[in-house]
């Protein structure tokens, strides 16, 4: 049980980012893809169980607000979550780049097809929302898992920056 | 057993696959029933506490932007009750140099209209203020317009209100420029009109008319109406002024009673 608490915080923090930040971290219509950024960060760092396991109830907490589409996103989370992790397991991500580009190609898959499913104006809009919205949300979640990997491996800290000033 | 636990712990991943997707799978071909209990439950457990923040922070934000809104009418307020007040004493002092008797002092107290009565326009009110709240019989009734009537009748919790409308409700009057005084009468057939002015007065059409304080009931200055019409037939001593109510009477909400602190 004890093991689950660091997932489960996880999971009210992408249920307060939905509630509370979202929009107060919006850049316009821009937002971050936090959920699948969360799910795909797990993956890197977790095995393959827990990583199925996280997509799912992330994708749960993703469904739960708009129940007609309930599973779609557990779906969705779940293959995200299992295919980073074997692309952990198979290739060599030592580098920030390759993780920064995995991040970016995994955003980028689960974009696709969220933005069909939950886009009401049909798929003419797709195209436009696609490059105003989508692809620059994928740009600013990007940066946040760069951020995060460069406070990961120490590269930015509290003294570094303290120093700067 | 022992072959089938083994054989559990070597598909480890694809039996959580299996189980992990079979449940998706469940949820997203179940009805809306199913769907809508596991997305409340979800909701309950994760959304609702930051669904609480997020109304309790609106409604922070939205009394804070009140509490500012009525700082700054409490600030504006503040300075015209300095300089109503500066007026009230300037007042006084030109009364004392005149040789005026102050009028009485008053308190206005509000009140709620809990019935109307009156043929095509209401003539006579009540009023939830009762001899309980020192309401008595001829005390002055205003709204924020002007004076609407006076006290006609008091019972304990209610009171009956004439409007000007009301034919039996008379009012001294004057006309606010030329200081000329008559009588506000009004009748069904004609409107409000201003009695007993001489035409040797000088009245406008547009002037304004107030109480003129001679009647003993109403206090001065309060403000009827205007005049609309100016008739000054021959052989006749007095104007025939039809009067505009700055009160309407079809529109009245909000009422005020000036009750006299004796």
């Amino acid at each position: 049980m004890k093991r689950l608490i660091p997932y489960i915080l996880y999971l009210y923090l992408i249920a307060m980012y939905r509630i509370l930040l979202a929009d107060a971290l919006a850049i316009g219509p821009v937002q971050i893809y936090l959920t699948p950024l969360i799910v795909m960060l797990v993956a890197l760092n977790k095995d393959y169980i827990i990583s199925l396991w996280f997509g799912i109830a992330a994708g749960l907490i993703f469904d739960c607000i708009d129940p007609s589409h309930m599973g779609v996103q557990m779906i969705i989370l779940s293959a995200m979550g299992i295919v980073t992790s074997r692309v952990k397991e198979r290739f060599n991500l030592e580098s920030q780049k390759s993780l920064v580009l995995l991040l970016a190609t995994g955003l980028l898959i689960f974009t696709i097809p969220h933005t069909l499913i939950y886009t009401t104006s049909g798929f003419s809009e797709f195209g436009r929302i696609f490059i105003r919205v989508v692809i620059p949300g994928i740009i600013y979640s990007t940066s946040i898992g760069w951020l995060y990997f460069m406070i990961k491996t120490s590269r930015i800290s509290f003294h570094k920056i303290k120093e700067l000033f | 057993m022992d072959w089938q636990s083994s054989w559990l712990k070597e598909k480890q991943t694809l039996v959580h696959t299996i189980i992990a997707f079979l449940l998706a799978f469940i949820l997203l071909l179940a009805g809306n029933n199913v769907a809508g209990f596991v997305g409340n439950v979800t909701n309950t457990v994760f959304y609702y506490p930051f669904n609480q923040l997020k109304s309790s922070l609106s409604i922070f934000s939205s009394k804070s932007k009140t509490i500012d809104d009525l700082n700054t009418k409490l600030a504006e307020l503040t300075v015209h009750l300095q300089l109503y007040n500066e007026i009230v004493e300037e007042n006084k002092r030109l009364r004392a140099l005149l040789g005026f008797i102050p009028p009485e002092s008053f308190r206005i107290v509000p009140t709620e209209i809990i019935g109307v009565s009156g043929t095509g326009i209401p003539n006579t009110i009540l009023i939830n203020l009762g001899a309980s709240d020192s309401v008595r019989v001829n005390q002055t009734v205003i709204n924020q317009s002007g004076l609407a009537g006076r006290i006609a009748q008091v019972m304990d919790d209610y009171s009956v209100v004439y409007l000007l409308s009301e034919p039996r409700c008379r009012v001294s009057a004057r006309v606010s420029n030329s200081r000329e005084q008559g009588i506000i009468r009004y009748k069904m057939s004609r409107g409000m009109y201003l009695d007993n002015c001489p035409q040797q007065g000088e009245v406008t059409v547009g002037d304004t008319v107030i109480t003129s304080g001679l009647g003993g009931i109403f206090p001065e200055g309060i403000v009827i109406g205007t005049i609309e019409k100016i008739d000054s037939p021959e052989k006749e001593f007095f104007h025939d002024i039809t009067i505009k109510p700055v009160v309407n009477f079809n529109g009245l909400d909000e009422l005020y009673v000036l009750v006299w602190e004796r």
